[in-house]
């Protein structure tokens, strides 16, 4: 019983810390758009940062929540059975266009961060 | 009462898919045979066997769903854990994301020449790489169509954490932090999922290049629109 208190505390922080990203994108909506989501990322990492949340009181729910994370995307992979219609004229083309240019710009990010990476610490040594 | 009762059928069936994909990923070691994309084609296959429609099982995919925010809202921790070492490579993290951004805008353009594909769909390919509000709202201010922003998404994110692996094995990339930079910012939070179970800093790099290469690619496309 006090183990379910306790989750339960821990999902409404986040609900609470998710709720204010949203507010805070909604408001600067007109300006930059920056989804709820992360706005909450970022209030979190300050609450964090500046210890007013200590990060055991959110820990145990939070790991749970990205161990699994992949499975809260499955409904939007099985909405593509509707939304390929869209681009049914050239489907062929746009999947091979993003699977060369997806493949291609993680490439690209992981080598360059990489050289970078080992650059600095060559420097640094 | 019947819509309660659908919508816990539909959560049960993709929980039950999932954690079938699941064994079958562990058990065949395929990296493609993804856990997300194996189960949603698989659900896809069940919803056609019983000629249901995608709104009848949105009814409950709409509620798993809509735990994604505050999931990608607690991606903070594993930054906040991995703080130091983000930190401290801080300008590779960037000159990394700048080069990703760069890539994505050269390569969309030239597949998209060589294909001959029409400008409206070209200008919603442009931001695959962001999370969906955000590449939605890019493709509105250069003029793309919002649903197919949204399609390029997911397929774009569904591809991405396939590959992965695949990249980083062939790419021989060594650094965690520049892994997870790879990932998060050529296929934001769906690659970030696939990263979050990788070794090390992987996850919390990923987390942080997805925020930061949708901020820097708004800002990008509030420039050049």
């Amino acid at each position: 019983m006090k183990n379910i208190i306790k989750i339960l505390i821990q999902i409404a922080i986040i609900y609470i810390i998710y709720s204010a990203g949203n507010l805070i994108s909604r408001l600067i909506s007109n300006v930059i758009v920056i989804p709820g989501s992360i706005m909450g990322m970022v209030i979190l990492l300050v609450l964090l940062s500046t210890n007013v949340l200590k990060l055991s009181v959110i820990e145990e729910t939070s790991s749970f929540m990205l161990k699994y994370m992949s499975f809260f995307f499955v409904p939007i992979a099985v909405g593509i059975m509707d939304s390929y219609k869209l681009i049914r004229d050239s489907i062929f083309q746009i999947m091979i266009i993003i699977f060369i240019s997806c493949i291609f710009v993680m490439y690209v990010s992981c080598k360059v961060t990489d050289i970078l990476i080992s650059y600095k610490e060559k420097n640094h040594d | 009462m019947t819509d309660i009762l659908t919508s816990l059928f539909f959560i049960l069936l993709t929980a039950v898919f999932f954690k079938f994909s699941l064994y079958v990923n562990k058990k065949f070691k395929i990296t493609f045979l993804n856990p997300i994309l194996l189960s949603s084609v698989l659900i896809i296959i069940v919803l056609k066997l019983f000629n249901l429609t995608y709104s009848d099982y949105n009814k409950g995919g709409s509620v798993i769903v809509s735990a994604m925010g505050p999931i990608v809202t607690v991606l903070a921790i594993p930054i906040y854990k991995n703080r130091d070492a983000l930190i401290k490579n801080f300008i590779p993290i960037i000159g990394g994301i700048t080069a990703s951004i760069i890539a994505t805008f050269v390569s969309v353009t030239l597949l998209c020449r060589l294909f001959g594909i029409n400008e409206t769909v070209f200008l919603s390919l442009l931001c695959k790489s962001i999370t969906t509000p955000m590449a939605v709202e890019s493709a509105k201010m250069l003029g793309g169509n919002e649903s197919i922003a949204a399609l390029a998404v997911i397929i774009t994110g569904l591809i991405g954490a396939a590959f992965a692996p695949l990249v980083i094995k062939v790419g021989k990339i060594k650094n965690n932090i520049a892994k997870g930079i790879g990932i998060g910012s050529s296929s934001h939070a769906l690659g970030t999922a696939k990263a979050v179970e990788m070794e090390g800093e992987t996850g919390a790099a990923s987390g942080l290049a997805m925020g930061l290469t949708g901020l820097m690619t708004i800002i990008a496309v509030i420039i050049i629109a």
